[in-house]
């Protein structure tokens, strides 16, 4: 059987299995975190959040946690920086 | 939505074991290393109740609002919703019926038909306080006042509310013939005088 190779324009196609981990950043205060599997860590300064292929973090200042769900949250606050997990090969 | 402060060591499982028995949090907020305040609804609260008793976790109920503030309310003073309802159906039953009669005279003539005496030619129509409302026909009332008595030149009924309004005007006949008596009685005296 020929092995097709998926077209380069396809390759957004992996991202709606569902399971990967998904950022929406609105401004600098507002994030949405869909997909994750659980909170790790939430403090004023940073918020943990485990995913499939390791932990996301969300550094930042005043940090909230907002609409938690079992797979959604927002992390609402003065967000600095998003640490995505590093994808293992 | 209720707002609960919830204390210990790892807060954060416990609000993911929450999260795995389906409660949702509005909004979690830290206060302090060992504290968060957390609004959520009733099944996310009863969901860390349990959680809290199990694992020996301190938690408080900061605040209640919104139809889940109206509910427990409800439900602590279980009387309340039924005693809304009660005095609903009595208000309601209360003005389906009258309870006051009021009968006023239209007239500035003198009249012979006193107060009492309409309210006993009423009552002998079966209209007493206290009767339902559907029972009575202003326009029938009206019709058998008038053929009651002689009295009268003029009657009206009108119910407002839980009132009857009866209003009387005197005959002008009765008048005529109080005019005429005095008359009478006028020159009989002036001819009292004359052969005097």
């Amino acid at each position: 059987m020929r092995n097709r190779k998926r077209p380069e324009q396809l390759a957004w196609l992996e991202d709606l299995s569902g399971r990967e981990v998904r950022v929406t950043a609105v401004g600098a205060g507002r994030a949405l975190i869909e997909n994750h599997t659980g909170i790790l860590e939430y403090s004023p300064a940073r918020v943990l959040v485990r995913c499939p292929k390791g932990a996301l973090a969300v550094n930042g200042r005043e940090l909230q946690l907002r609409e938690v769900r079992r797979d959604a949250l927002i992390v609402a606050g003065a967000i600095d920086s998003v640490e995505f997990p590093h994808d293992s090969p | 939505m209720i707002r609960l402060r919830v204390k210990g060591l790892m807060l954060e499982r416990l609000l993911d074991r929450a999260l795995e028995k389906g409660a949702r949090f509005r909004s979690v907020a830290r206060e302090g290393p060992r504290a968060v305040v957390v609004d959520t609804d009733e099944h996310g609260f009863r969901a860390l109740a349990e959680l809290c008793e199990r694992f020996s976790m301190q938690y408080e109920v900061v605040e209640t609002r919104g139809p889940e503030a109206l509910r427990r309310l409800a439900k602590r003073r279980w009387t309340l919703l039924p005693g809304i309802l009660l005095c609903a159906v009595l208000l309601f039953l209360y003005t389906q019926r009258i309870w006051r009669i009021d009968i006023s005279f239209e007239s500035d003539r003198p009249v012979e038909v006193t107060e009492a005496e309409v309210r006993e030619m009423l009552a002998s129509l079966g209209v007493v306080p206290g009767m339902e409302k559907r029972d009575l026909d202003t326009d029938v009332l009206m019709l058998d006042l008038s053929a009651k008595s002689e009295e009268f030149s003029f009657v009206g009924a009108r119910v407002k509310g839980v009132r009857l309004l009866v209003e009387v005007a005197p005959s002008l006949r009765r008048r005529r013939s109080t005019t005429s008596t005095t008359r009478a009685t006028s020159s009989q005296a002036r001819t009292a005088s004359s052969s005097r």
